[in-house]
This record gives C-alpha cells, structure tokens and sequence, in this order.
C-alpha cells in the first residue's frame, strides 16, 4: 500500500475563452494511494469534474492549459504529456467511468464486443471469448448482454457494461464521475455495492467524483472537499464527515441533511455558488462565509491541520 | 381535510407509442390535497407521478377519472372557465432555465402573470422579487433568465406563481437542479410562504429526505399505482409497503456531524 | 443582440454581403431619388462599347448599361424582398398553426405544402404569369405562392419543439389563451432558422424573377435585370456588355442573398461558437 497512484499537487488550470478566463482548478492537491477508495465531493463550479478529466488527459486542449502545479500517475510526471502519451495510459493504469454510460457506449456496437475492444488493446494474447465472460460475470450482468446494443439495457445495465469495458483494461484507478447520478436510488443502491465489491476483488483504487456527500461517505477511504477550484479540506471520511473543519463542509453536511433545526429551518449556506471567472485572491468562500475575517479575503491559506477537529487537513484561517 | 383544494379521483393516463406497447403511465389513482396541505409524491423514474402532476395541473387531460380544484371538476368546465380556474394552482419545474422564457427579462415575465390584476405596476413586480429573497427587486427587472443564476432563477419562477395568488402550488422536482447548499434556501422560502398565505404543495420528489421533512403527508408512487400513503414522518420511517422500505433502504445514510 | 452581433460580424461572409446587400438597397433607393436621371433616355451611340463615357456600355437603342443595372437593382430588391415577406408571413402563419395545434390541420397544411414542392416551381410560375398577365404583382403572388411551403416546414418544426418546452406550460397555468401562447411565447422563439430562410428566399424570388423576364414573361417597359438579358441575348456575339453586366448583378446579388442567409441563421444560433 505504499506509493500514491495518482498525485495532484496544487494543480492550477485555466480555461480561456474569448477575455475570461476561468480557474477551474486554482491549486487543487489530490493524493490517491494504491488500492485506495477516495471521494472527492464538490458543488456545481467546483471544478471537481474538472480534475476527473484531467486525471485522464481528456482536458480540451485548445481552450485549457495547466498553468502551475503538478500531477503523476504512478510515479510517472503527466502535467507535460501530449495526446500520444495520455493515449498510452488511458484504461490502464487509468480508466474511467461517466454519469452517461450512453454517451461513452458505441450505439451501433454490441456490448461483448466492446467490451472485448478494451481487453484486446491491453491484453492481446488474452482468450477475448473467456475475458469477457469473465468480466460480466464481475459486473453481474447475464452471459446474453454480450449480444445487445447498448440502447437495449436500462441504465443500470449500461453503467455495469460502462464498468466491464474499463475493467477490461485492469485499470489501477478507477475514475468515477457521478457514476450513480442518473440513475435511481434503488439502482443507484447496486451500483455502490459493486463498485466496493469490485474494488475489494480486483484491489484497485477509486476516485470517486460526486455532489451527493452520502454517495461518497458510503464508499470511501477518504474524502476531499473541493470549492471553487480549491480542495479546501481532506482526510478521513469518518473525520471529515465526522467533525467538518472548513465552514463550507460544516454548512455543506448540514445542508445535505435536509434536515430541520429546532426553529423549523433547512439548514443552507447564505448566497450563490461562485463564479470561476471572477475570484478574487482570497478564499472564494468569504462572501458565503459565516467566520469570515479581515486576512480572508486578502490571501488563500495554506492547509494544515484542522483545530478541534478530526486529524484531517484543510484551508482555512480560522484553524490557522 | 374536510375541504380538499384538489382531488384527483381515480385517474388513469395511458400513453401509446407508435410501434411499443401501450404504457400505463397512471393506473386509478386518487389523491386528495387538503387546504394549505403539503403533500410530497414519492417516486422513481417512471413511476408515472410527473404524469400525474401533469394531469392535477390541467396540462394533460386523463383518460378516466376526474381532477376536482376547489370543489369544480376541471373536465367540466368550458374553456373560459377552466382557464380562469387553473390560475389558482401554479406549477413550479425542475429547471427555471426552461419554465422561463429565455427572451424575456424578469419585468416581463412578472408583467405577463400580474397582467389583468389590480394594481400590476414594476413596484409590485419588484415587491414580489423582494418577497422571494431577489433585493433589490427592481435591480432585477431588467434581468434576464440566463443572467442570473440557478438559485436566482428559481426564486423567480417562485415569484412569478405568486404573482397569481394560488392556494395550491405544484412543484416538480423543484431543488434537482439546485445544489445542496442552496436548497435549504428555496425550502425556507416555500415554507415561508406556506406561513404567510396558506398555500397547499404538492411536491414531486424523488428525494426521500426532502419529503419527510417538508411534507406534512407523503404518497409513494411505483408502476402509475400509488402503494403506500400516510403522514410523512411515520411512512419514511416506519415504511410498510416492501417498495417504500426498499426505496428508504437505498438512501445513502449521512449520519449527521458532531457539532465542533 | 450584441451577442448576435459578435458572431454575425465574426463570419466574414456574412459581413462582406451584408455590405453588398446595404450597398444596393442604397443604390436603388438613389436611383429612386435622383432627379434628372432616366435610364429611357437614348444616346446616339447605340451598342456602344464600355467606354469612359458609358462605363457599362449601351444597348441597341443608345441607352446607358450602367445607369440599366443601377435602375435594375430597384426592381430585384422589391421583389425579392416583398416576395421574401409575403412567403414568410404566410409561411409562419400556416406552419407555426399546424406544428401548434397538429391534428387535422397539420394535415392539410403540409399535405397542400408537399402540393407545391413536388410540381416543378419555374414551370408552374411560368404558367401562372402567362396566365394572369405579367406585372411585377403577379411575378410576387407566384413566388410567395412557391416559397411559402419551404418556410412554413421550418416554422411547424420549430413550433414543434419549442411547444414541448416547460415554460409554455408555465404560460398557460397564467391563464393565457392558446393563440397568444403561440403568437407571444412560441413563435418569437422560433425566428431565427425562419429569418434565415427568409433570407434565402429573397435569393430565390430575384433569380425567378430574372428568369420569368429572361424568357419575356414581364411587362416591357420594367427595367429589369432579367429583361436586359432578355435583350442581350440576341446581341451576345458583337455587344457581350449588354449581357455580361446584368448576369453579373443577378449573380453577385443571389450569391449575396444566400451567404446572408448562412450568417443569419449562424448568427441567430446560439449553438454556433466563433473562433
């Protein structure tokens, strides 16, 4: 379990388009260990589907630049790598999974066959016939989805067929974007379960991408809150989840809770989401922020650790 | 309960496509919205209750099975009076970036539901912007949808049903496109209102968590049948119905945090 | 509307025959204007050559190309334009009601369109014109009645759609009546493939329209592009001015019509991203 599969540190990357530019990840810091289930949980404009891509190279190269910062995928330094290179290591050691498993499906392609595409550019003296079985049977799909179309199966069936296409590859991290959230609570329910099955079968990592905060406190190790391009706080799940340090996490699980308090209130955070385009130096959260304080919005803090909290790190003056 | 706003007796809606099989989207439902009542509508996707929801607004007509507003059964009234009884029921939708014509500025879009009132002026406009949390309200006249964001938008398509004074406000799912930190703010906001004007909901939902702690009584949906219905509270926690355990069971759990 | 302007002026095309358009429509409106200048008027050098004097040249009667064309630009602009209107009022009326309110009407309304879209369209307005007399009216009636059925296709998809959309729902729990929904809500949001097509058809009608007074289906005393073909014809071997010029005008004039036509409907489609 030693060494990190994937490393992200103070990642900065701006999309530039026609005289805005807008930090989608403004020195995000990502570690994921072999073998290790992370969640990384984010509102819209958090830049979180941002890093998803990244991970992979699958940033539009035109518009995108990463400016500052640094990401490797096992042990090997990626901020550099052209297509060809992100093309020799896309599906292992890195595949990933997408909320539309429709969209990231051949139509026009029965599912075995996809699924065999994947095993015969990563293993090509595998028996195909056997591999394929093999990973149905790990997604738990019947032996008889090999011969439908993608359009044929419910879109549980689809994400199982999404995930033994990127199995195929015996990928070392599995990138899951809002894998669930197209789905219903009930299918959405199974999806988990296999996915933690998987990952305890196949002993890979997971990095798993999601609004819903008890999506990713059900099936992770540990957890990253991302707000605004920044990771503002991490650790454990059970501390972060647990005992939130950073008042947006803290305004965040209450919120999540859809919960009442005693004066019959839903717990919120005061205004609007931020604006990528338009962040100020600070901490992008001081205008929503009930501990704001003059340095907050003058200058981000460094992480550290978390004061009368859990043993988890965050970015915040108020535990400086 | 003794003077319901809005009944849905026995309705059934089935929709055929060219080359399927007929779809039951909605098979004898009832469902009865007492007066200033919050009734949440539990389900999965395609378990027929945004079809319902369309049928209780007057946007799709049932094949059998009555919908009765204020004690007038919406099918037999002509087309003059129908459209003069529907504005007592309002919808609310899951995307304001859709319900709101996207051409047209917040003035207009308040002017086209104030029009016919007494009183329709930009000061009214603006005190109904103020009253759902948009201050100050006149800032936002000249704004159009696309110009604001999620959480605005959604405040002002709140505004914009209350400019017709409804007792009843249907919602389909209307905090799915908001994110969680903001939902709190819409839910107040409709619980303020409630407060204020007595207005019933009937809130579509798929979130099991929102129904039990907005509604006063939930009905959950499954297959156009409606399987189990109660007070909110005692339905999601004590389901008996295996669909509703099944569908509670399926919540990923949050356990709330230790306060620091 | 900035927006649309950014990307209007961003497709090059779009600018360079919006100018040309802007660049006619003034010229036909000087030649409307100017006083003192005919274009019946008769030098005494017929057929002559494009010289310094006559840059265009003149026809078998003496009278200067130059001032023809200019005065030739007033007739195409007004039937093409009248014609574009006429066709895309009637066009969005009949379609925007079918695609509304489906049912028999659609029926009618696109069975009657196919009517006109599977005859051959210049045989049948020839037939027309040399029928009921050949005025520029008649020449605009026949090319509304050609046009109308192309526009009224693209208002009924466009209706289609847009009537799904939930804020048309969100109007009629207002309490607002089915027509106005259609005429207020759904059509302003169904104008802009419609503006463009328009804009086509305004290529369309000035090509027709040539061609009818190529072939002598216009009134003679009309100074017309296609009439001076029309002349020039039978002077193609020793007076090639007196065709070159008006078959030029006819060709920059339609080209620019329909490169018009593609920046609008870029412009107006938020979709399209400029570079």
């Amino acid at each position: 379990m030693n060494g990190n599969i994937l490393e992200i540190d103070a990642l900065r990357l701006a999309y530039r388009t026609r005289g805005t530019v807008a930090y989608a990840m403004n020195g995000a810091t990502l570690h994921v260990a072999e073998g290790e289930a992370v969640g990384l949980v984010g509102e819209s404009g958090s830049g979180k589907s941002t890093l998803a891509r990244a991970t992979l190279g699958l940033i539009p190269a035109k518009i995108a630049r990463i400016e500052s910062g640094r990401m490797a995928i096992g042990g090997q330094d990626v901020t550099r790598f052209t297509e060809d290179q992100w093309q020799a290591i896309r599906g292992n050691p890195v595949a990933m999974v997408f909320q539309d498993p429709l969209s990231y499906l051949n139509p026009v392609m029965r599912v075995g066959k996809q699924i065999a595409e994947s095993v015969r550019l990563h293993e090509p003296r595998a028996i195909l016939q056997s591999r394929v079985e093999e990973l149905l049977w790990l997604v738990k799909l019947p032996a008889a989805a090999a011969e439908a179309y993608p359009h044929e199966l419910s879109g549980g069936m689809r994400q199982r067929a999404l995930l033994a296409v990127a199995l195929g590859c015996k990928p070392k991290l599995l990138v899951a974007d809002e894998p669930t959230t197209a789905l219903d609570v009930t299918t959405q329910a199974e999806i988990l379960a296999l996915i933690r099955e998987l990952r305890e079968r196949l002993g890979m990592a997971l990095l798993l991408i999601s609004h819903d905060l008890g999506i990713v406190a059900s099936a992770c190790d540990r957890i990253y809150v991302m707000y605004a391009g920044h990771t503002v706080e991490w650790g454990k799940a059970a501390d972060v989840f647990g005992r939130p340090a950073h008042p947006y996490t803290v305004g965040l699980l209450k919120a999540a809770q859809a919960a009442r308090n005693a004066e019959g209130r839903f717990a919120t955070i005061a205004g609007d989401p931020p604006n990528l385009a338009e962040l100020s130096p600070g901490c992008p959260f001081t205008p929503r922020c009930p501990l704001a304080r003059a340095e907050c919005s003058a200058e981000m803090p460094p992480p550290g650790p978390a004061r009368n909290a859990g043993a988890q790190e965050v970015r915040c003056w108020a535990h400086r | 309960m003794s003077d319901p706003i809005l009944i849905l007796d026995n309705v059934s809606k089935t929709f055929r496509r060219s080359g399927g099989a007929p779809v039951r989207a909605v098979n004898n439902v009832s469902l009865t919205v007492g007066r200033g009542e919050t009734v949440a509508l539990v389900g999965e996707s395609g378990s027929g209750k945004s079809t319902l929801g369309r049928i209780a607004l007057g946007l799709l007509a049932p094949d059998s099975g009555r919908v009765v507003l204020e004690g007038r059964s919406l099918g037999d009234l002509s087309p003059g009076e129908f459209r003069r009884a529907r504005v007592a029921m309002q919808p609310i939708f899951q995307d304001a970036s859709s319900s709101l014509n996207p051409r047209r500025p917040a003035r207009e879009l308040m002017t086209q539901a104030l029009r016919g009132q007494d009183g329709a002026s930009d000061a009214r406009s603006a005190e109904l912007l103020d009253r759902v949390g948009l201050s100050p309200g006149r800032d936002y006249l000249p704004r159009f949808p696309h110009e604001i964001s999620g959480g605005q938008r959604q405040r002002l398509a709140v505004a914009r049903a209350l400019a017709m004074n409804p007792r009843l406000i249907i919602a389909d799912e209307p905090l799915s496109g908001a994110d969680v930190s903001i939902r709190g703010q819409i839910l107040n906001l409709l619980l303020d209102i409630k407060a204020e004007r007595g207005v019933a909901y009937l809130m579509i939902t798929h979130d099991i968590s929102i129904a039990r702690h907005f509604a006063d009584r939930v009905a959950v949906m499954q297959h156009g049948v409606i399987v189990e219905t109660g007070p909110a509270e005692a339905v999601l926690s004590a389901p008996t119905h295996p669909y509703t355990r099944q569908l509670v069971a399926a919540v990923p759990v949050l356990e709330a945090p230790a306060q620091a | 509307m900035r927006r649309f302007w950014q990307r209007f002026l961003a497709y090059r095309a779009g600018i360079a025959s919006g100018g040309y358009v802007a660049l006619l429509a003034l010229v036909a409106l000087a030649t409307l204007l100017w006083p003192g200048l005919d274009p019946h008027q008769i030098s005494d050098a017929a057929m002559a050559a494009p010289s310094l004097d006559h840059l265009f040249g003149t026809d078998e009667l003496g009278r200067d190309m130059l001032l023809g064309v200019l005065y030739g630009a007033q007739v195409s602009l007004a039937v093409g334009v009248s014609a574009a209107f006429g066709a895309t009022l009637l066009g969005v009326m009949l379609g925007a009601a079918a695609g509304f309110w489906g049912g028999w009407l659609d029926l009618a309304v696109m069975r009657i369109s196919e009517m006109f879209q599977v005859v051959p369209s210049f045989i049948l307005a020839a037939v027309i014109v040399s029928l009921s007399g050949t005025g520029l009216t008649q020449v605009v009636a026949v090319i509304v009645l050609l046009a109308w059925p192309q526009i009224a296709r693209i208002t009924r998809g466009e209706v289609m759609r847009i009537k799904q959309l939930e804020f048309v729902d969100a109007v009629r729990c207002l309490g607002m009546r089915e027509w106005e929904i259609l005429a207020t809500e759904v059509v302003p949001n169904a104008v802009a493939p419609v503006l463009a097509a328009g804009t086509l058809v305004v290529a369309q009608a000035i090509l027709l329209e040539a061609s009818l007074s190529f072939l002598g289906l216009s009134s003679a005393d009309i100074i017309s592009w296609g009439r001076m073909l029309n002349a020039g014809q039978r002077f193609l071997f020793n007076a090639w001015w007196m065709s070159v010029f008006p078959g030029l005008a006819i060709f920059l004039t339609v080209l620019a019509f329909n490169l018009l036509g593609d920046a609008v409907g870029s412009a107006l489609n938020p979709r399209t991203v400029t570079r």
